[in-house]
């Protein structure tokens, strides 16, 4: 059955700790220069830099996903006590949930794709999977909108609904940590505002990473910025000292080592 | 010199496309031929005790030779459907890339080998050696060597036609890689197997070559899977053309009609749920 909320991760705690991550791909060109970066647990951190700086791919580190893609990483991810790189992938995808960068529910009803990470993992009757389904759209601030038809088709909401949906259907199976990537680059103005909002509420209760390319963005929600450029982070830190010096970061003669803890 | 040149290409251009357009229209009008002749022929020799009798494919009716064709390809579905989706989940899965590219060639070469020559050996192997006589399960294990290829292929594709976004979304989530594929890959890629599935027995039910050798002919029904022959369409209109007196080749004519019809029903369904899943995407 469902797990309780995994928050013996306070505010402020670090929740995935990584250390040397490097990841190359087949061929051996190297996306990820050696990555050293804490998230903390309770914040939003985001990692913002230019396109093709490895923003995504380190987002892809910490759920394993970047396995999928053939890539080879190296390094060691701290999570809950064990190295998450060595750990059972599946366990890994269930605590630590993730959002993209385009809205994709699956072609089936609202309620089925709440439901669907739910019903890979347990077995719950139709009255508790009918109250997680309501919670997890209440959460995202959905359910008011669609509680009439839940039998709906996804693919018959608006860009932002479907990747509040999204959202939804992610913490449903309850992760500690939820991924975003660039979860609103492909959305409007509106549906951004609703979206950057329902993040702002969610870090009470998880440990959030976003990958953002929008500076604005990130200045609005972020708690903690690594900013990311040719597979290394050159500046990481809080929100408001990094962003405010970005510039010079991305100036190019920096040496990212030295630039590492200075932010 | 640039304006000539560019009314050598609209030349062209108009020739290609009216050259397009004749072939198009030369297909269509043997398709109509075809089609006007089956349905014709079959019309002016029709009696409705040919759908209702059994017969001996020259004489009586085609009762039992329907029924037998919907066993045959129906079985032969069965058997292969079961394989296929095991073969193209392994191509499209499991398998590394060498051994899958050596699998997709596999399945190409089985795709490519000319139905007599199946016959042949459904015959040698399920007929004789495994000692099932002329029957409906020699008979559909025949047909289904030939629509295993056909089937693994289009499964393959369906899935592959699945957006990877819908595959990244069921991993984050935690799905494990059988999951991914019983409730992604096999589920969204539905109507395209179906429609690959209606295909397949189509081209099964059309089928004489292997049948000729591995299900013989029976003027009743066949009483088991083994040993026990059984008619089918192809066959009648094989044995009826060359008949010299009109109720055998009427038999034929009202045997293909039967046969375009059901193909051309199943062939629209296929279409209908292909376009289902365009809409769906």
């Amino acid at each position: 059955m469902m797990s309780t909320r995994a928050s013996e991760a306070r505010e402020g705690d670090v929740a995935i700790s990584m250390r040397g991550i490097r990841v190359s791909a087949p061929g051996g060109a190297e996306i990820l220069r050696g990555i050293d970066l804490d998230v903390y647990a309770g914040a939003i951190n985001t990692i913002v830099g230019p396109s093709g700086s490895g923003k995504t791919t380190l987002l892809k580190v910490m759920n394993r996903l970047v396995e999928l893609d053939g890539l080879r990483v190296e390094g060691r991810v701290e999570f809950r006590g064990r190295d998450l790189l060595k750990a059972d992938p599946y366990w890994v995808r269930r605590q630590i949930g993730m959002v993209f960068q385009s809205p994709n529910p699956f072609p089936m009803s609202i309620y089925d794709n709440v439901a669907f990470g739910v019903r890979l993992h347990w077995k719950v009757s139709r009255g508790e999977l009918d109250r997680i389904v309501e919670w997890a759209l209440r959460e995202v601030g959905l359910y008011e909108e669609v509680k009439d038809d839940l039998r709906r088709s996804a693919l018959t909401l608006s860009g932002g609904q479907q990747q509040r949906l999204c959202i939804a259907r992610a913490l449903a199976v309850r992760p500690s940590v939820l991924l975003l990537d660039e979860p609103t680059s492909s959305l409007d103005p509106y549906s951004k505002d609703v979206i950057e909002k329902l993040m702002l509420r969610l870090k009470s209760e998880l440990t959030l990473v976003l990958v953002t390319h929008d500076l604005e963005q990130a200045l609005r929600v972020s708690d903690y910025v690594a900013f990311m450029k040719f597979g290394s982070i050159v500046r990481w830190g809080a929100a408001e000292e990094v962003l405010s010096g970005w510039r010079d970061a991305g100036s190019g003669s920096h040496d990212p080592r030295q630039a590492h803890n200075g932010g | 010199m640039r304006a000539r040149g560019m009314g050598m290409r609209r030349l062209r251009d108009a020739l290609v496309g009216a050259a397009g357009l004749a072939i198009s229209a030369l297909l269509l009008a043997a398709l109509l031929l075809v089609l006007a002749y089956v349905f014709y022929g079959a019309a002016l020799r029709f009696e409705p005790e040919m759908l209702l009798t059994m017969g001996n494919a020259t004489s009586g009716g085609l009762l039992n030779a329907i029924v037998g064709t919907w066993l045959l390809s129906g079985l032969a579905l069965a058997i292969s459907a079961l394989l296929a989706i095991f073969v193209a989940i392994d191509i499209a899965q499991y398998a590394g890339a060498r051994v899958g590219s050596l699998l997709r060639a596999t399945v190409d070469m089985m795709a490519a080998i000319p139905a007599m020559v199946y016959g042949l050996f459904g015959y040698l192997v399920f007929v004789i050696y495994l000692g099932m006589g002329y029957s409906l399960l020699a008979g559909s294990l025949t047909l289904s060597l030939m629509m295993i290829p056909y089937l693994a292929r289009s499964t393959e594709t369906a899935m592959g036609n699945v957006p990877k976004e819908l595959v990244a979304a069921a991993y984050a989530l935690g799905a494990s890689r059988w999951q991914v594929i019983s409730r992604v890959l096999l589920r969204f890629g539905r109507p395209l197997i179906i429609s690959g599935a209606l295909l397949a027995v189509s081209i099964g039910a059309g089928e004489t070559a292997q049948l000729l050798y591995t299900a013989g002919w029976n003027p009743g029904l066949p009483t088991w899977f083994t040993k026990s022959q059984v008619g089918y369409l192809t066959y009648v209109v094989w044995a009826g053309i060359n008949q010299p007196t009109p109720y055998p080749q009427g038999l034929a004519f009202v045997a293909s009609a039967l046969l375009v019809g059901m193909i051309f029903i199943l062939l629209l369904i296929s279409k209908w749920l292909e376009g289902r899943e365009v809409r769906r995407a």
